[in-house]
């Protein structure tokens, strides 16, 4: 398969993977969501998919 | 007296409900999975196409990209891993505790194991109902402990599966079989009103006495405070009014159950006990509790604190449900409270052989803003683990006690200190 359509693939994984804000408490939500964002756009720029 | 305290909740450690940290690590578990496969799939094509040097060029440094990420997404599931310990681990020792000392009670009494009169049950073809009546027997027969109160609250959780529907002779409240303890309190109350056994839902408010006093430093001192309402008289509140910048801070001091009817002069009867547990009417001790915040002319700028015992917490948990008053925290003693959805800073204090905070048949939940205090002090009978004199003992050990959960709750509530006006209500039924 595709290692681009792999890393879409990926990038929706993560996007499920987001935290569900009324689940979570205090600032790690917003760590945890900010981190994974990242991971998610280093492979959107890897893509060429904005 | 016990000394040693079991606070759950308020910490930040703890970070998520267990079943959202086990999601968010799946869906990352299998991005980790599509990427280590791209990675396969680009040395696959590097194998075979390795003489392309552009193509070459840019798979290796894909390749190094898309490792990087898996290892940041690896380090992610790493650190949930490690939440959802700290928050296993809270759980596992409360089960422990009940395990064990369910285990030596069972041996201890096996006569309250064996004599369950199953056949007699009604829904004895209901496998629910010979665990139902176990759980209560145990908990309401054994000695005071973990145990006891960790069956009772079985019972209360099953009880609206055994005791459904058909258990009323006069129809269910929501025309639905309840899944809570609470739906289940709406079916008997609907059948009592059937019969005619109602609460009275007119009370009156009087307020009795105005005097200057100083509000309470420590845990212990609140409680004592809490304990004042029983007496002179009885089925009394009282309302301490601290001024502050914008408005008024006002700490509502709230009794227990004192007596054992389902409606009369005393407010805080069984009837309102069954009331403040379900969703149909407020109780008639709620009432004038509210008809007391609202002589007292309660604002928006004024900041309202609920201290309640048993059934004091309950209608303190109701009122702050509500909506209706900016409550900015609840101080909860021996009260089931655990069904409720709380928004506001709470501090449940719950003894572990205290049978009364288990009847919502559920747990606190661990949260930013909750925190449970529990203590096993050494009781005699089941009064005695719920009286407010042993739950000042283990207040004197919450003043010592340096829990970081606790003190961010207290925090977040900003209990009001100094000068203040305590008036003292006398709530009729």
């Amino acid at each position: 398969m595709d290692s681009d359509l792999l890393i879409k693939m990926a990038i929706g994984a993560l996007e499920a993977a987001m935290p569900d804000v009324a689940l979570w408490q205090g600032d790690a939500q917003l760590s945890f969501e900010l981190r994974l964002q990242e991971v998610t756009w280093k492979l959107y720029s890897e893509i060429h998919e904005w | 007296m016990s000394g040693e305290l079991f606070i759950s909740g308020g910490n930040p450690k703890v970070v998520a409900t267990r079943d959202e940290i086990a999601r968010c690590s799946y869906w990352i578990g299998q991005g980790i999975n599509h990427l280590s496969r791209a990675k396969s799939e680009l040395i696959w094509e590097e194998t075979l196409f390795g003489f392309d040097v552009p193509n070459l060029w840019f798979s290796i440094q894909r390749r190094i990209t898309l490792e990087r990420e898996i290892g940041h997404l690896e380090d992610l599931q790493r650190s949930l891993y490690l939440a959802s310990e700290s928050y296993f681990s809270n759980e596992i020792q409360m089960a422990h505790r009940i395990e064990n000392e369910y285990l030596s009670i069972a041996k201890k009494f096996p006569w309250d194991f064996i004599s369950i009169p199953i056949p007699r049950l009604r829904y004895a073809g209901n496998p629910f109902a010979p665990m139902t009546a176990a759980m209560a027997i145990v908990g309401l027969t054994a000695p005071p402990s973990s145990a006891a109160t960790g069956a009772i609250r079985s019972a209360a959780s099953l009880a609206p599966t055994t005791f459904s529907t058909p258990a009323w002779p006069f129809g269910s409240a929501y025309g639905q079989s309840p899944t809570k303890v609470t739906g289940l309190l709406a079916q008997l109350q609907s059948n009592l009103y059937f019969l005619g056994i109602r609460s009275h839902p007119v009370t009156e408010t009087r307020l009795i006495e105005s005097t200057s006093t100083q509000g309470p430093t420590t845990f212990a001192d609140k409680l004592s405070k809490l304990q004042q309402t029983y007496f002179n008289p009885r089925s009394a509140i009282n309302i301490d009014s601290f001024k502050s910048d914008s408005g008024r801070d006002l700490v509502v001091y709230i009794p227990g159950t004192q007596s054992n009817k389902l409606a009369g002069e005393n407010v805080f009867n069984v009837g309102s006990n069954i009331s403040s547990m379900t969703s149909t009417e407020l109780a008639a001790s709620e009432l004038a509790v509210r008809g007391a915040l609202d002589q007292l002319k309660v604002g928006e700028n004024d900041r309202v604190i609920l201290v309640g015992h048993s059934q004091g917490g309950i209608i303190a948990s109701n009122i702050a449900v509500s909506g209706d008053y900016k409550v900015a925290g609840l101080i909860s003693v021996g009260a089931p409270i655990a069904h409720q959805n709380l928004e506001v800073p709470v501090i449940s204090i719950e003894h572990a052989n205290d049978v009364v905070p288990a009847l919502s048949g559920e747990t606190n939940p661990i949260t930013n803003n909750w925190v449970t205090v529990q203590n096993t002090p050494s009781a005699e009978s089941i009064i005695e683990a719920h009286s407010m004199n042993t739950y000042i003992e283990t207040a004197k050990l919450m003043d010592q006690s340096d829990d970081v959960g606790l003190k961010l709750v207290l925090e977040q509530m900003q209990f009001p200190q100094g000068e203040a006006i305590s008036h003292k209500f006398k709530l009729i039924g």
